[in-house]
């Protein structure tokens, strides 16, 4: 049963007519003669795949050249200036390499050897435009990965200019079959993430492959986490710096995303404007985000406790201002919080699916008008609106998206805990969020790392960004093979040694 | 995978379970009360107790609760039944205690008080010599936090040591030191204001010093050293008043023998208010005339303290600390009524009035 499903069509062909009979049923699906003389060559191909151009300045002049010299397939393969060529009478072959933007050549005179040439129009359908625009950095390239797999290669490529970057690529997908690829250094990457990769990669299948996020999900040490364990950009700084630290890249065709891992929390709350601006005040806004993730976690939950629980370490000079904001307000701060709460990620996702222009006016509509009503209106505490569009703001601070909606996400049972048992709810819910994180893994390496299991001699680019001078060393916790990225100026020059 | 998903549940189940055990006290609907006051009648108790209402503006509207009673929870859920919404006094910050209820002795309530968890140690206790309902009256007209903040910034800047419940509590439970606490009154304009200090022993309120032996007392303490002395001086056989502003200071003590300690006062600050005829070239000699003037004055305290069988500076406390078989009744009865305490003081000039430029100079 399970088998039918994936099994290719032209297993349950006959033979190479039954099969083009089939294709023909689809109106984009070309079967002709190119040359007069009826039923001496036939071509075929999917219109739709195929670039036209290529076909009629380099395919068809072929034909018209060996016209009437009875050509075998084995001429032709010498006249067409393409490498990526090949005589196969194997069905499964034809079908694989049809769908793919091959086209077939056949000559009637023996009609089951065919050629397949590939002429495969790479470019159409694909966005010029590659700007970072998800991942947007003042400093920095701005260029980013587009739907192709071959031009994001190509930006790596570009960028790491070295013999050792390798590229393993597999199909997936029966329906789609997307090329995916795996990129990691040899003699840095430790084979044993590159082996787990590829044995997770080979081991499941899907349909179609959407996107890289269905297989970084399929592939992901836990799959019922709400923490992100692959770090997927749309950079190719970040990707470049993920793999030069020992980390492996998964890249699929079709997606501008690209994942990276074994990724550690930490790493997601890394920018990489945070490496291209002096390390004193990259180190402070990385310090900056990491507070806005707190502050995002625990903001709103803080309130419900406190209003509802412990009011009594309430600063004095606030409780006035917060008992007679909250005097018309007719629900608990359980229900103030959580009306909020869902109005902003409402707002938030109203913005997300419209279009750019309609989408910030609806951010300002939203923000001002229905947060200034519904404090006038005394269903919130203007307080608490300080409070819940702080937190929603510190949240978009993470820089990835993945992760920022993690944080979001985790808001809620944090508040719903707060209003169950105040500030123990808090406490109980952190314990089981880090209990959960200690857990984690992804790609078998542990997720808090280096925080836990400790390794103070790693924590160097983790809070803050240290200089340059100090993070020549590879992250040791995912066990690259080689330890030393550059030589430091210090170690150069000998004089400095002492 | 099941069996993860059936542990969590359970113990998600425990800990909501554990929602019947915290109480919802949610912030506006309850009365804060602030300041609570409690004093003896004939007949048993009377409790006042002062909480702000902010529904109508951030600044708060203050109203006073009354009840009596005997015990002090009583008293309290008396005032809550008076009330449109249930008190607490999680969040007190005085507590009044009326003089004639501090002299029969304070420990009943101050202890409902003290084992409250949601109370604060930093809560002030303060003793009233006016009847509670006319300080209380004086406060109401005031913002909520007036007597808080009165109290801080007094013992901030002003002559009087600083003390709470949690100064109290230490020096209640501790064997060798007596507690002490403010005193308040009725001042001018209406306003409280203090009147000196109350020593207590045990519970009891035993003694009362007055506004400058306040100061004296803050000095033998010796943590924040800080006030204004009028010291008299003695020139040309007229006796004449200056104001030493004491700025900060210290204290060290040395243990001779167990009836015989050193007490060395260090206060660093300046004159201020020069008498007629004198002027910063006095200095020195007026330097000398202080330190003669506060040796006298707080021989003189420490003296009074032991004819009283009084001990609020600790002097059990430091013996004991050289003592291995210390016993405080018989040092009590025995040996400190009749125990040598050298004082010395240390005057050091930091700053210059300008009330004493010398105009002839000029």
């Amino acid at each position: 049963m399970t088998n039918q499903v994936i099994e290719p069509i032209s297993e349950k062909m006959k033979n190479l007519d039954e099969l083009i009979c089939f294709f023909k049923k689809s109106s984009d699906y070309h079967h002709f003669s190119p040359i007069h003389k009826e039923d001496e060559i036939e071509i075929s191909y999917y219109r739709t795949l195929v670039n036209q151009e290529t076909l009629n300045q380099y395919v068809i002049p072929v034909f018209q050249y060996v016209e009437g010299k009875h050509p075998q397939l084995e001429d032709l393969m010498r006249h067409l200036p393409f490498n990526d060529m090949e005589l196969t009478t194997d069905l499964a072959t034809i079908e694989k390499k049809i769908t793919g933007g091959f086209i077939m050549i056949r000559l009637l005179k023996n009609r089951s050897k065919v050629l397949m040439v590939n002429v495969r129009d790479n470019k159409s359908g694909y966005r010029q435009s590659n700007e970072t625009d998800n991942e947007f950095s003042v400093i920095g390239p701005k260029i980013g990965f587009v739907e192709n797999l071959d031009t994001n290669i190509g930006l790596i490529r570009h960028k790491l200019t070295d013999s050792r970057a390798v590229f393993k690529e597999i199909t997936i997908g029966n329906m789609s079959k997307t090329r995916v690829c795996l990129l990691y250094l040899e003699g840095i990457t430790n084979p044993e993430y590159v082996n787990t990769a590829i044995q997770r990669l080979e081991s499941f299948s899907l349909d179609v492959v959407f996107d890289s996020s269905l297989v970084d999900q399929i592939i992901s040490d836990n799959g019922n986490s709400p923490f992100p364990q692959f770090l997927s950009t749309e950079r190719v700084d970040r990707v470049t710096f993920a793999v030069i630290n020992g980390q492996v890249a998964i890249l699929a065709d079709g997606s501008p995303y690209v994942f990276t891992g074994p990724s550690s929390l930490n790493d997601f709350f890394i920018s990489p404007e945070d490496y291209y601006m002096p390390w004193v005040v990259g180190s402070f806004f990385r310090i900056i985000r990491l507070l806005g993730v707190v502050f995002s976690l625990f903001a709103s939950a803080m309130y419900v406790a406190l209003m509802t629980y412990h009011f009594e370490v309430i600063p004095d000079g606030l409780i006035g201002p917060l008992i007679s904001a909250r005097a018309f307000v007719p629900f608990t701060p359980l229900l103030e919080v959580i009306f909020l709460e869902i109005t902003i990620e409402v707002l938030r996702e109203a913005g997300a699916r419209l279009p750019t222009k309609i989408g910030s006016t609806l951010g300002v509509v939203g923000g001002i008008v229905i947060g200034q009503a519904a404090v006038e209106a005394a269903l919130t505490s203007n307080i608490l609106l300080i409070i819940v569009a702080l937190s929603a703001l510190t949240s978009f601070t993470t820089p990835i998206f993945k992760m920022s909606n993690t944080v979001r996400l985790l808001r809620f049972p944090i508040i719903l805990a707060a209003a169950c048992w105040g500030g123990l709810g808090i406490l109980i819910m952190f314990i089981l969020i880090l209990g959960h994180l200690m857990k984690l893994e992804s790609l078998g390496s542990p997720y808090l790392a280096p925080f836990y299991p400790t390794r103070p001699k790693y924590w160097a680019d983790t809070i803050i960004r240290p200089s340059y001078r100090w993070t020549w060393k590879r992250n040791g916790t995912i066990r690259p093979i080689q330890d030393v990225r550059y030589v430091p100026k210090s170690q150069e020059n000998p004089d400095h040694e002492k | 995978m099941k069996n993860s998903c059936r542990r969590g549940a359970l113990l998600l189940l425990c800990f909501l379970l554990l929602t019947s055990c915290v109480h919802k006290t949610i912030i506006d609907e309850v009365q804060i009360i602030s300041v609570l006051g409690f004093d003896k009648t004939d007949n048993g108790y009377h409790g006042i107790s002062m909480f702000a209402d902010y529904k109508k503006s951030e600044l708060g509207d203050n109203f006073l609760l009354e009840a009596d009673g005997k015990r002090a929870r009583i008293i309290l859920s008396k005032m809550s039944d008076a009330s449109s919404r249930p008190i607490s006094i999680a969040k007190l910050k005085v507590m009044i205690v009326g003089e004639r209820f501090a002299r029969e002795g304070i420990n009943q309530f101050s202890e409902t008080i003290c084992i409250d968890p949601k109370v604060s140690s930093n809560v002030y206790m303060v003793i009233s010599e006016a009847p509670m309902i006319d300080i209380f009256t004086m406060i109401q007209a005031r913002d909520p936090e007036h007597l808080e903040n009165l109290l801080t910034q007094t013992m901030e800047n002003g002559n009087f040591p600083t003390g709470n419940m949690h100064y109290y509590l230490k020096n209640y439970f501790s064997k060798g030191q007596d507690s002490s606490l403010p005193i308040i009154d009725v001042g001018p304009q209406q306003r409280v204001s203090f009147s000196g200090y109350g020593i207590f022993k045990r519970d009891q309120l035993k003694m009362k010093i007055n506004y400058v032996e306040s100061f004296l007392f803050k000095l033998m303490l010796g943590d924040h050293i800080y006030g204004v002395y009028p010291a008299d001086i003695m020139k040309g056989g007229a006796k004449k008043e200056i104001v030493f502003h004491c700025m900060s200071g210290g204290l060290k003590q040395k243990y001779y023998a167990k009836d015989h300690v050193r007490y060395v006062v260090r206060v660093k600050g300046f004159f201020q208010d020069y008498p007629e005829n004198m002027f910063t070239s006095d200095n020195q000699m007026l330097i000398q005339e202080l330190e003669h003037n506060l040796e006298q004055q707080l021989d003189k305290l420490v003296r009074s303290f032991q004819k009283a069988k009084l001990d609020p500076i600790g002097f059990g406390n430091f013996v004991r600390q050289h003592q291995r078989d210390w016993n405080a009744d018989t040092f009590y009865e025995q040996v400190y009524p009749n125990m040598k305490v050298d004082i010395e003081v240390k005057v050091d000039m930091q700053e210059t009035d300008q009330s004493g430029k010398n105009s002839e100079g000029i």
